[in-house]
Formats: C-alpha cells, structure tokens, sequence
C-alpha cells in the first residue's frame, strides 16, 4: 500500500516536474532505473517471503543505483561504457526475473 | 570446453543469487533477540522514499526518450529543409545569372553596332559564346534518355550494378561531343569543358549540383549524322554493353529543335590575356 502510493506520488511528480537531466548524467539513467527496478523486486519477494526489512531495502536500493551507475561510469572512462551497460542491464534483468518468478511462486504456487 | 561451463554456472548463479541474503540474515537477527524499536514513521520513510525515487527515475528517463525522438526528428527536417532552400537560390541566382548575361550581351550587341570594326567583333564574339557555351541555343539533334535498371532476374540482390554511374554519364557525353555535338546538357544543366560530371554519395552531380534520374542528356549537333555517329560511337558502344549486361535503360530519339541553355560558371581562374605586345 504504502509502496503503491510512493511509486505513484513519483511517477507524477517526475511527469508534472519533468525534470531536465544534464547531458553529462543522461547514459546513466536508465541504468539507475534497472537497478532501481532490481532493488525493488528483491524487497517484494523478501516480503512475499516473510523476511522483509526496510533498513535492507534502503541500503540495497541505495547501493545498486549508485554502484551500477559507477560501473557504467568506469566503463566510459576505459571506453567500454556501451558494454558495460549491456552487462549490468543483463545481469539485472536475469536478477529481476529470477524474484519475479519467486514472487510469482509464493502468490500462486505455480 | 570449461569456458562454456562456465558461463551457465556464471549465470545461474546471477539467479540463484538473486535474493539479497541480506533479508535472510536480517531475520535470522529479529528471530534471535528481541525485535528493535524503531518509529513507525521512519520505517515507513524507508519503503516509501526509495520506491518514489524509482517512480521519478522511470518518469524522467521516459520523458527524456520521448522528448529526444522529436528533437532528432526536427532535426533532420530542418536540414532537408535547408538542403531544399539552397538548392532553390541557386537556381534563382543562376536564372538571374542568365538573365544579366543576355542584358550583357544586349548593351554589347548595341554598343559595337557603332562601327564596322566593332560589327565584325560582334560576329567573333557571338561565334565564340556559342563555342564556350555561353550563351542558350537551339538547334536540331539527339535525346539520350538513360535510367538504372531494374533487376530482370527477379529476386537477384541489387548491388548497385544496376545504376548508372558518374563514369557512364561521363563516357555519354563525351561519347556526344565525338559524334559532333556542338552544345549538351544533362537534365537541363549545360555541360561544358569544365563541367565536373561526379558522384556524391548515391548522387550524381554535374557542375556540383545533384541530378535525379532519369538522366536525359541533349546534344545539338547534326541531324543527318549525329545519331548513326554516336550510337556507333565508343558512348553508344558502351551503353548498349550496359543495357545487355546490367539492364540499365538506354533510349536515343532524334529531336527536331532541342534548347540548351547557358553554363553556369564560366570563370577562368589561371589563365590570362596575353598582355599587348
């Protein structure tokens, strides 16, 4: 519940506000939303499970965006930023849909 | 071998590791002592401040992607539109060009009407315009119309040896000027010595400026002779190699009166009138 009403008080605020990125941190956006997205889905499955703790959360959200950004970061400077990103948006995609497939296990049992 | 191995154990180990084991580890703490009390407030700050910045996150970077598509597309209008209005003054400034050449020609034709000496050089001078192709004429001669080919065996991959090229336009026209054409153009535009005839691209320009196909290419010249001369010619020659070979369009039809107009640039950069001697 509380979740539902955080992520549509964002969405509407980012589309009312529609905040202009610098250039400079632009190729790093959709990295942090996929980490993001990674960070949210372990939380939901950590709750579908029974064991969800909010200081994890925090730090696991907070630590995804800002490392996969860094990575993606380090990757430009070595000129290897389009793969790397690549990597990251792979290796979270498998993440997200390893939980997305757990959640879906605990509320359906299939 | 391994390094195949490797890489599934690699990723199945990326989704079996998918659950954080910070959570378990952390109720693994809950269930050992006494749960720790913490505001409710904070704990709900937590859920709630980072799934705000995933929603703000996700609507930024959609409105970014969404405002850039147009941008590019805007772009790419403004530059076609540019492209369009160039070519468009050009050919405003070379109407001009012809225009101010025939008043020229005019104030010329009545300055040396004075004399019998400036009559004679009026002559000499009309003869040699006609010769650099200064001036529009008119006069009886060939259309050779040429096109790229479609490709007759069916689904066989267009590779470009269809087209014709910058070098066939250039083999047609001087393929002209030996079968005795005095005057040529190409779509209009007025080949002369100094015509650069190139390709820009998938383009082919003649004096710089693109030329779309169809290639019709003009020549006046004799009417008797120009056409056996030429379609027997070394441009004919080849032209037909191509129509066989590569099905490129070849038409030639004898015209009653064709108009050439004048050259664009006519300038001489080096050369210089020797001075009195």
């Amino acid at each position: 519940m509380i979740a539902a009403i955080g992520l549509f008080i964002g969405v509407v605020a980012g589309l009312l506000v529609q905040p202009t990125v610098p250039l400079w941190l632009q190729p790093y956006l959709p990295i942090a939303v996929v980490a993001a997205l990674d960070a949210v889905f372990g939380g939901l499955r950590a709750w579908s499970e029974g064991v969800f703790d909010d200081k994890v959360f925090v730090v696991s959200f907070v630590a995804n965006v800002l490392i996969a950004a860094f990575v993606v970061f380090l990757g430009d400077q070595l000129g290897v930023g389009g793969q790397l990103s690549t990597g990251v948006v792979v290796v979270f995609g498998i993440r997200i849909f390893a939980n997305a497939a757990a959640i879906r296990r605990h509320i359906f049992h299939a | 071998m391994l390094p195949a191995r490797d890489a599934v154990t690699l990723l199945e180990s990326i989704s079996a590791d998918a659950f954080d084991p910070a959570y378990t580890e952390a109720a693994g703490h809950r269930s050992a002592g006494p749960p720790p009390r913490r505001p409710t407030a904070l704990r709900t700050a937590e859920i709630m401040i980072p799934i705000m910045v995933l929603g703000l996150l996700l609507a930024t970077a959609l409105a970014q992607t969404r405002r850039s598509v147009p941008d590019l597309a805007k772009e790419r209008r403004a530059l076609a539109l540019r492209i369009e209005e160039r070519t468009a003054r050009t050919d405003a400034l070379l109407k001009e060009v012809e225009l101010l050449r025939s008043q020229v020609a005019a104030a010329q034709t009545s300055g040396l009407s004075i004399s019998d000496a400036g009559r004679e050089k009026a002559r000499e001078l009309s003869r040699l315009e006609l010769a650099a192709g200064a001036v529009p004429v008119t006069g009886p001669g060939l259309r050779v119309v040429v096109d790229d080919g479609t490709t007759s065996a069916g689904d066989q991959a267009q590779d470009g040896s269809e087209r014709v090229l910058d070098t066939d336009l250039q083999r047609l026209v001087n393929g002209l000027w030996a079968a005795g054409a005095e005057a040529v153009s190409i779509n209009g535009l007025r080949v002369i010595g100094t015509t650069a005839i190139r390709s820009a691209g998938l383009a082919i320009t003649v004096g710089f400026r693109p030329v779309g196909r169809p290639y019709a290419v003009e020549a006046v010249g004799d009417p008797d002779e120009i056409e056996a001369k030429f379609v027997d010619g070394p441009g004919g020659r080849w032209f037909r190699t191509l129509q066989d070979n590569y099905g490129i369009v070849f038409r030639v039809s004898g015209e009653r009166s064709l108009r050439i107009p004048a050259a664009g640039g006519l300038d001489v950069r080096y050369a210089r009138v020797e001075g009195p001697r």
